[in-house]
């Protein structure tokens, strides 16, 4: 009988050691594409630096990623161009994606969910209360993140210049997909 | 004759498709003069009727015709705008929030209240309490004490959108997480929330507005639509659709009358919601891609108002409505129109007739093909259709069959101008007048008789037959005015017979069963008690010219078109709402073909115009169009008056006002008219909206100004200001009494005065007159004449020289006796000649028994003066009441300066007196008393006997 007692015990205390339900999720890998469809050319380039959190318990997420880390433009010029004189990447080094979720999500239970992210969006200086659809993948220690949407380059003060008209499109698609697991201790 | 059929039926057949759907008018209203987009994402009316714009980069104000930035907002990014208790209070995306006092923005800073992030929502309670909901919790501030409630205190999430406070002060809040029903009582906070688990269609709310019942509201979300909240019940449900929600995020509700509901959504849609039962409600879409419509709201007059990402743009969806008509549609064809009683719109385009089944959904589609133009189309009751052509008869379409050329030859080819169908009668007009037929109820017609002008309609040309409810015909004729045919018998009126007005082209009635008739240029006549009054004539505007049509609908309003622009009639408003090209609502021109409109059988009129019909609603409530005037400023002596000060001091008369008009239908044709009561009771007309009133005398004022857009101001809204200017000190009665007061006083102290001066010299002379009387008598005294003459006789046996001189010498005494005497004041040179003279006498007789010492500076002599004989009276006193003798002589001292003379002599009383004469010291005592303050003065000094005279 101490026996089954033991057991219990030690079966309920790993249930509770493995459990990370209502924890600090990382962003372990994360990748950020956009693609700009203009009429005269087609920008897109990617970034592999996105660095986040994620509080299952709380519902609220925190995205980050370096504007000067994005490459895969058409030419080096084109990026030199983007930091410099459209995303001004010396006075904005980031852009930001911070806000809560607001569909309920038993992160309990393995699975894909289609949640809204609601949060502000800082582009270039200028915060946005965006509403972003996102697809949460569930599974035991590792959560995926995927999303698709559009940017406004005029919600964040981004100017497009007469001359390039046809080759920038003032809408911006934009895909992220994360990888997170729990935070180290 | 059977291919003929055959083509007809087949071309019958060919479904010939013209798109129509009916959707509002829409204008797009820019913000500021560069024509650059602002964002605008709020909207509210205030208790004056301006419309205000909250917008990413501050507040502004329209009137209808120009925008004005409220001082303070500039920079700020308005997030929350209410109404309460007529003050407009203001939230901002940096966490500030205050009210609007004075055209500018008050902000309240509260210590405690930090809070950085937007102010979504602001509700006021009496007691200067305030809720603020922001995207950081709910605060609540009153008295300098905040109090900050968040999840942490039971809301379900942070970010709140709107606030509202039921019936039962119990307070709604939409946030990210549903709605939160908080009742505080006691010190004690219950919360009950409502979310998607619960009936709501999402968790998010966005929106809510209170419903037209009370306790309930619309809510809502950012997908999933609408849902209805109910406070009492605490319950939420959602609005069932016939399809699932598609159109996106809801920016903002509009609750309008009679249960309907205008939502716009974030991907460009307007929706027109109108509820049907309890939960459900059909929904009619318009989309409008580029223009993302933030807020949504409705003014006074009707018109309904988006804020958009561009600015602000104005629909017409209460009122009008258009139902644009695809090719081969064009204005210039549209030939004639009519309705039936299954509301089935028939349209006649030159010589081809098309139907729509209305509401207008479907497309058009033609039914007929005729041999001649259409020049009139006209259902009956029976369901028939009537056409008449240019040349080719009169038609007949059976309910549901095809149009038939009717067998009446009597119409031959001439063109049909009007057709009337009546219940057992058929009016036809054509170029020989009307002709009146017996209508069977098959359809067949029999002609009765002719009407023309030879039987008296007066004129062979009838424009337009006209049946009113009461069974009346009337006709519109050219030349002979109205006619109305009734019983049998003609009736005319002959206010048409002044200048242009007897060619009637247009009949109507209104829904008070008015008659209308619209004449050749562009008078406009209505029907009322028993005479045809002249409507246009308050009209000032002069491009409206040749009337075609007008035709009303079931709820008042008269739609009158003219070549450029359509005038409306709002009875209640008592004027016409104008639409013309310079509005931007598209409507650049109209048919020019007479009658041509048609009417619904709920009332609602169509009109052609060149994208398709115009469709004038019937308006179930009828909103003021009047404009509304507020006195803006007020300046005196060009500084402005702070608010609420109406008392002026006397210097500032110099008043100015500007006062601004809102008009939200017509404001380029705001015109004013104002006067100063207490002025003067004469309107001022202008178009400027300032008056200047300068140099205005003391007094009580009214400064009246009212608005109109057509120079009628018999209804017209007004403003009013009253103020007192003060009247300067030297006005006001009691000055002015105490000035007469004082003058009186015055008068009668200066002709006191006067009196006593009157008196004294009176009194001088009459003393001066018996002195010199009494001297005269004292010195003709026999005794002095006895004593001179005994002491010339003296001398005459002594000294023959002293004798003569003695004898001049009393001649000149007595000489200067004479020239002096009747004088006030003589001389002191003059005088001391008397006493010398005088003195020479005496010596003469006494010798050596009378010495006098005079020390008297010759200066002083001539310009000092003295009464005439005071010296000599004195001397001739001291010589009388004094021993003159040899052992004891007299010696009189007479010394002098710049004040008065002084006369000495020591006392050596007589033992005998002589006689007295009766003038003494008393006599020159009075007479310097007349002439001076200063005092004679006399006594003894020591063993002197001293008088002192003042010299003058």
């Amino acid at each position: 009988m101490t026996v089954r007692l033991f057991l219990l015990v030690l079966l309920t205390a790993m249930h509770f050691w493995g459990n990370a339900q209502s924890g600090i999720y990382e962003v372990k890998t994360g990748e950020i594409h956009f693609f700009s469809e203009a009429p005269k050319e087609l920008i897109s380039a990617s970034s592999n630096k996105l660095k986040g959190i994620m509080d299952t318990g709380k519902k609220t997420f925190a995205f980050k990623i370096d504007i000067a880390s994005f490459v895969g433009f058409n030419n080096n010029l084109q990026r030199g161009h983007f930091n410099e004189n459209y995303m001004e990447s010396n006075l904005y080094p980031s852009a930001s994606f911070r806000g809560k979720i607001i569909e309920d999500v038993d992160f309990d239970r393995d699975g894909t969910y289609e949640v809204r992210a609601k949060g502000k969006l800082n582009i270039h200086g200028v915060e946005q209360e965006r509403i972003i659809r996102v697809v949460l993948g569930v599974r035991k220690n590792r959560y995926t993140v995927k999303s698709d949407f559009t940017v406004f380059l005029t919600d964040h003060n981004i100017k497009i210049p007469r001359v390039v008209n046809d080759k920038l499109s003032p809408e911006i698609k934009v895909h992220v997909t994360a990888v997170l697991q729990p935070q180290n201790p | 004759m059977t291919r003929q059929f055959l083509l007809i039926l087949f071309l019958c057949c060919m479904a010939v498709r013209l798109q129509a759907q009916p959707r509002p008018l829409i204008r797009d209203v820019w913000m500021n003069d560069n024509r650059t987009p602002l964002k605008a994402t709020k909207l509210l009316s205030d208790n004056r009727g301006y419309l205000l714009v909250g917008t990413v980069q501050g507040l502004y104000r329209y009137n209808g015709s120009t925008f004005r930035l409220l001082k303070g907002t500039q920079h700020l990014q308005i997030t929350a705008l209410s109404l309460h208790s007529d003050t407009v209070w203001m939230g901002a995306g940096n966490g500030c929030f205050g009210y609007i006092s004075n055209d500018s923005f008050r902000m309240q800073a509260v210590p405690g209240y930090k809070n950085r992030s937007a102010v979504n929502a602001i509700c006021r309670l009496p007691g200067d309490s305030t809720w603020l909901g922001t995207e950081a919790g709910l605060f609540f501030l009153r008295q300098g004490q905040v109090r900050h409630y968040t999840t942490e205190q039971g809301l379900s999430d942070d970010f709140i959108y709107t606030l509202f406070f039921t019936k039962d002060r119990r307070l709604l809040a939409g946030t990210d997480q549903g709605i939160n029903d908080m009742a505080f009582s006691g010190g004690k906070t219950g919360n009950t929330i409502t979310t998607a688990e619960q009936g709501l269609c999402d968790n998010i709310t966005r929106v809510m507005r209170p419903a037209h019942t009370q306790g309930i509201y619309w809510c809502g979300g950012q997908e999933g639509g609408l849902s209805l909240y109910d406070a009492r019940t605490r319950q939420a449900r959602p609005l069932r659709l016939p399809e699932a929600w598609s159109w996106g995020q809801i920016n903002d509700i509009l609750v309008a009358r009679e249960q309907k509901v205008w939502v716009v959504t974030d991907a460009g849609y307007l929706l027109e919601v109108n509820p049907v039962g309890h939960d459900s409600a059909r929904v009619n879409a318009f989309y409008y891609p580029d223009r993302k419509i933030q807020a949504i709201l409705q003014d006074k007059s009707g018109n309904i108002w988006c804020a958009t990402g561009k600015g602000l743009s104005m629909l017409t969806a209460e009122y009008l409505d258009q139902i644009p008509v695809a090719a081969p549609y064009t204005l210039s064809a549209v030939t004639a129109m009519c309705c039936d009683r299954n509301n089935r719109l028939y349209m006649a385009l030159d010589n081809e007739v098309y139907f729509m089944d209305l509401p207008g959904a479907a497309a058009f589609r033609r039914l007929h093909r005729a041999g001649a133009a259409v020049s009139v189309l006209c259902a009956d009751a029976a369901g028939r259709v009537w056409m008449g052509t240019s040349g080719d008869g009169l038609w007949l379409r059976q309910p549901g069959g095809r149009f038939v050329k009717t067998a009446v030859t009597e119409l031959g080819a001439e063109s049909i101008l009007s057709i009337y169908a009546g219940k057992d009668r058929l009016w036809v007009s054509g170029l020989n007048g009307v002709k009146e037929f017996q209508l069977t109820a098959s359809g067949q017609l029999r002609l009765l008789k002719t009407h023309n002008k030879a039987s008296g309609i007066g004129s062979d040309y009838i424009y337009q037959l006209f049946g009113d409810r009461q069974g009346r015909l009337w006709m519109a004729t050219d030349g002979a005015g109205v006619c109305m045919f009734s019983g049998g018998s003609y009736r005319h009126w002959n206010t048409f017979d002044s200048a242009g007005s007897n060619v009637v082209y247009t009949l109507t009635e209104d829904a008070s069963g008015a008659l209308w008739a619209g004449t050749m240029f562009r008078d406009l006549f209505r029907f009322s008690g028993n005479r045809w009054e002249n409507i246009r004539r308050k009209e000032v505007q002069d491009i409206d010219v040749n009337l075609s049509t007008v035709n009303a609908n079931a709820t008042g309003q008269v739609m009158a078109v003219y070549q450029r622009c359509i005038d409306v009639w709002y009875p209640r408003s008592h004027f016409f709402r104008h639409f013309n090209s310079r509005h931007g609502l598209g409507l650049d021109s109209t048919s020019r073909v007479l009658n041509c409109s048609a009417r619904d059988t709920s009332g609602n009129v169509y009109i052609p115009f060149e994208k398709g019909l115009l469709v004038f609603r019937n308006q179930p409530y009828e909103y003021d169009i009047r404009p509304e005037v507020h006195i803006a400023e007020i300046n005196n002596n060009l500084k402005p008056v702070e608010g609420g000060r109406n008392r002026f001091g006397p210097g500032e008369n110099y008043l100015s006002f500007a006062f601004d008009g809102i008009s939200f239908t017509n404001p380029e044709r705001l015109n004013y008219r104002f006067r100063l009561e207490g002025y003067s009771d004469n309107w001022v007309y202008t178009n400027e909206p300032s008056a200047v009133f300068p140099k205005l005398p003391s007094g009580t004022y009214t400064f009246r100004v009212q608005v109109s857009v057509n120079g009628d101001f018999d209804h017209a809204n007004e403003a009013a200001y009253y103020f007192t200017i003060a009247s300067p000190v030297w006005k006001r009665a009691w000055f002015i009494a105490m000035v007469f007061g004082a003058a009186f006083v015055a008068a009668y102290l200066l002709i006191r005065f006067r009196d006593r001066r009157m008196q004294r010299l009176a009194q001088l002379e009459q003393e001066r007159v018996l002195f010199g009387y009494e001297h005269l008598k004292s010195q003709v005294n026999p005794h002095f004449l006895f004593n001179s003459l005994n002491t010339l006789t003296n001398l005459i046996e002594e000294n023959r020289e002293n004798a003569v001189l003695y004898t001049e010498r009393l001649s000149d005494l007595y000489r200067n006796m004479l020239r002096y005497h009747d004088k006030e004041l003589i001389a002191l040179a003059e005088e001391w000649e008397i006493l010398m003279a005088y003195l020479y006498i005496q010596q003469s007789r006494f010798g050596e028994a009378l010495k006098i010492k005079g020390d008297i500076p010759e200066r002083l002599k001539e310009q000092k003066r003295i009464p005439p004989m005071a010296l000599q009276l004195l001397v001739e006193n001291a010589i009388k009441h004094n021993v003159v003798s040899l052992s004891s002589p007299l010696m009189i001292d007479i010394t002098a300066d710049e004040e008065e003379i002084r006369i000495s002599n020591p006392i050596r009383p007589k033992i005998r007196r002589e006689l007295e004469s009766g003038i003494g010291l008393t006599n020159i005592r009075s007479r310097y008393a007349l002439l001076t303050r200063r005092k004679v003065r006399f006594g003894k000094e020591g063993e002197n006997w001293v008088v002192t005279l003042p010299l003058l």
